[in-house]
């Protein structure tokens, strides 16, 4: 029990320590905000700036600021963007069920052949087939996934034309979407499979020589048994710990594929909020994607909890 | 000219009746001693085994394993013993003279840098030449084993009912359902009194007695004919050894099956061995009945061992074994040996069978 009050009490910090990071970074900034928030192409006189001050409650203190903001949030309410002509938490909520939609299929397709590939390697390391996918996934996580996208794009989409370049759908269709994200969620799928292939394919290396296996193979079991029925399932706990770990970085992934693939989900999004400084925008995002980071943490620790008994703890006193 | 015929007709007649009662007293004489004979057979065989003439069940000659890598260690040399129909053989000797490798080379579960030569017969097939799947069908029903550490030989990840349901599983394709009613009973057997609640342990949880208890549980499930149990006493206090003693003691008489036993404590063997074998740095130097091993150890090594023992004076063998990738020449005993004689450090001693017992050393030709 003191296990989970001292794991709710880390993960509640390092919410408010978000937050307040969040809160911290723009107001670091040089310039005025007002300016900012504006944008440089527009001219704006010094009174309707000082209104909107006002209106924004940037002349009052910090500690002020601090706590309107933080009511703010509770609210749901991340701000307004002045680009979109719209509040940011429905920009953004609107953004992102596409981006978790292709993000999230990608990582399941992505794991599940990775850690099945990674660990048939792993299991015999000297056949040659291992040999192969070992070179194969090697080199894949060697390239950035936008090279990768931009290779996938010219070849399959301009020189081939097997599938469209750009967009989520061309009418709202299941089948025209799936003809859509066909393109990037192989993409994503082998960039996310690649770095579980090589940490499963340690792994299995690593936890066949334990002697629970060998006990496996004493007890009868043969060959590829002994993989499935006892060491893939240890085998699998450092790539939980991957997939949290790798969050950020999947989805750093993700943005570059969306953008070259003119997907219209959180990348692009992003990506047009930077290049017109879109400041309510950038900061909303960031917190969005700071606390899903979390998330996945906290899901992470949880599956530990119920795949590895160690986790759970609990030692019991002989009672025989 | 007509009775002619009929003699003749008359003859064939008797002819053949002959010829089919003959045929027919053959047939029955047959019968009869077919059945007397196997009935012969039958009565020698039951005698045999009241005279405790059992057959041999295991049967490993010349055994030699060496390890391939950055040089080749030969790890074994010339290890031959049999094991009868429940019979309990004990390997003894020092840490690291080969016991385990032996153990591991009989279930052929070495690892794939090992070779291995000489041949290991289980009951009349040769083990060293079966195919890895054939093998797999004997490992845990034939011949099963039991791990010196027990609580890393389970897995970690798995409840303890799921591990001990396995055996039951994979060579009955029983249901789960009732082998997990079966590993309760079991369970029950080994002592544990809420053996439904422990099905759902993991061994994390347990202490290495009770994961030694799992672990025996879980290799004797399915009866096997031999039974390896490797330093099942290492690492358990005094009062768990007597436990694991009566535990092995009542398998022993329940299920009539054979026993290796790797120890190296002295006093763990003697209890429950009918014949021990003493290893010397990857050698047999002396197999004899436990009682006359006991008595009148023959090789200087075995002495040495029993001397050692605290309740015949504490005294130390002088010296180290050698480590096996730089043996002696001569005998491997002789830079240790009170009784070294010249020919000891040139020449390598056989092994002599006199009588009972085997010895490999020159002092008893």
């Amino acid at each position: 029990m003191s296990e989970i009050a001292r794991k709710v009490t880390r993960y509640f910090t390092s919410l408010v320590l978000i937050i307040i990071i969040n809160f911290i970074l723009p107001r670091l900034m040089p310039g005025d905000p007002v300016k900012n928030l504006i944008g440089e192409d527009a001219y704006v006189s010094e009174e309707v700036m000082e209104e909107l001050r006002a209106e924004l409650g940037l002349n009052l203190p910090f500690s002020e600021q601090f706590i309107s903001y933080t009511s703010n949030l509770l609210h749901f309410d991340l701000g307004y963007s002045y680009h979109l002509h719209a509040p940011v938490a429905e920009i953004l909520l609107n953004k992102m069920s596409w981006t978790l939609i292709f993000v999230g299929v990608s990582v399941v397709i992505g794991t599940l052949l990775g850690c099945f590939l990674g660990a048939l390697a792993g299991w015999k390391p000297e056949r040659k087939a291992s040999h192969f996918t070992s070179f194969t996934f090697v080199v894949l996580s060697c390239i950035p996934p936008y090279f990768l996208a931009l290779l996938t794009l010219y070849i399959f989409s301009f020189k081939l034309g097997l599938f469209p370049s750009k967009g989520f759908y061309d009418t709202p269709e299941i089948g025209s979407v799936l003809h859509h994200l066909f393109l990037p969620v192989c993409v994503m799928s082998v960039f996310s499979a690649s770095r579980n292939f090589l940490v499963m394919r340690g792994s299995v290396i690593q936890e066949k020589e334990q002697l629970y296996a060998l006990y496996a193979r004493a007890k009868g079991l043969y060959n590829t048994d002994i993989l499935f029925r006892h060491i893939i399932k240890n085998a699998s706990l450092p790539i939980i710990t991957l997939l949290a770990l790798d969050f950020g970085f999947l989805f750093s992934g993700a943005l570059f594929i969306e953008i070259i693939f003119s997907l219209n989900g959180m990348g692009v999004m992003i990506y047009n909020a930077i290049m017109g400084k879109d400041y309510p925008l950038l900061q909303g995002a960031f917190l969005v994607i700071a606390f899903t980071a979390l998330l996945a943490n906290m899901f992470a620790d949880l599956l530990y909890i119920l795949i590895d008994p160690r986790v759970r703890g609990g030692s019991m006193d002989e009672s025989v | 000219m007509k009775i002619l015929p009929r003699n003749t007709l008359l003859e064939r007649n008797t002819l053949l009746e002959r010829n089919t009662l003959l045929e027919r007293n053959t047939l029955l004489e047959r019968n009869t001693l077919l059945e007397r004979n196997t009935l012969l057979e039958r009565n020698t065989l039951l005698e045999r085994n009241t005279l405790l003439e059992r057959n041999t069940l295991l049967e490993v000659r010349d055994l030699e394993v060496s390890f391939q890598g950055m040089e080749t260690v030969t790890v074994l040399s010339g290890i031959s013993f049999s094991i009868k129909e429940s019979e309990t053989l004990a390997l003894v000797g020092e840490t690291g003279c080969g016991k385990s490798v032996v153990a591991h080379a009989i279930m052929n579960l070495l690892p794939p840098e090992s070779r291995v030569k000489g041949n290991i017969e289980f009951r009349g097939k040769s083990l060293s030449e079966m195919n890895e799947k054939e093998m797999a069908k004997i490992r845990g029903r034939e011949i099963a084993i039991i791990f010196q550490n027990p609580s890393l030989a389970l897995n970690p990840v798995y409840s303890i009912g799921h591990q001990l349901v396995e055996p039951l599983c994979v060579h009955q394709k029983e249901k789960k359902k009732t082998a997990l009613y079966r590993v309760a009973l079991a369970l029950k057997r080994m002592g544990f009194v809420n053996f439904s609640e422990c099905m759902n342990y993991y061994p994390s949880w347990c202490s290495g007695g009770m994961n030694q208890r799992f672990l025996i549980a879980a290799s004797t499930i399915l009866n096997p004919a031999l039974l390896i149990a490797d330093e099942p006493s290492k690492g358990l206090d005094k009062k768990c050894i007597t436990e694991l003693e009566a535990e092995l003691k009542n398998l022993k008489m329940e299920s009539k099956s054979a026993l290796l036993l790797i120890s190296h404590d002295l006093d763990f063997v003697r209890r429950l061995a009918d014949r021990i074998a003493v290893m010397y740095a990857g050698e047999i130097v002396e197999l004899a009945n436990s009682s006359s091993l006991f008595e009148n150890p023959l090789h200087p090594y075995t002495r040495g061992l029993l001397n050692s023992l605290p309740e015949k004076g504490f005294i130390p063998i002088p010296g180290f074994s050698p480590p096996l990738n730089s043996l002696p020449s001569g005998c491997r005993f002789h830079p240790r040996c009170p009784l070294r004689e010249k020919r000891c450090i040139r020449v390598h001693p056989e092994i002599k069978e006199t009588g009972e017992k085997a010895v490999r050393c020159f002092l008893y030709p």
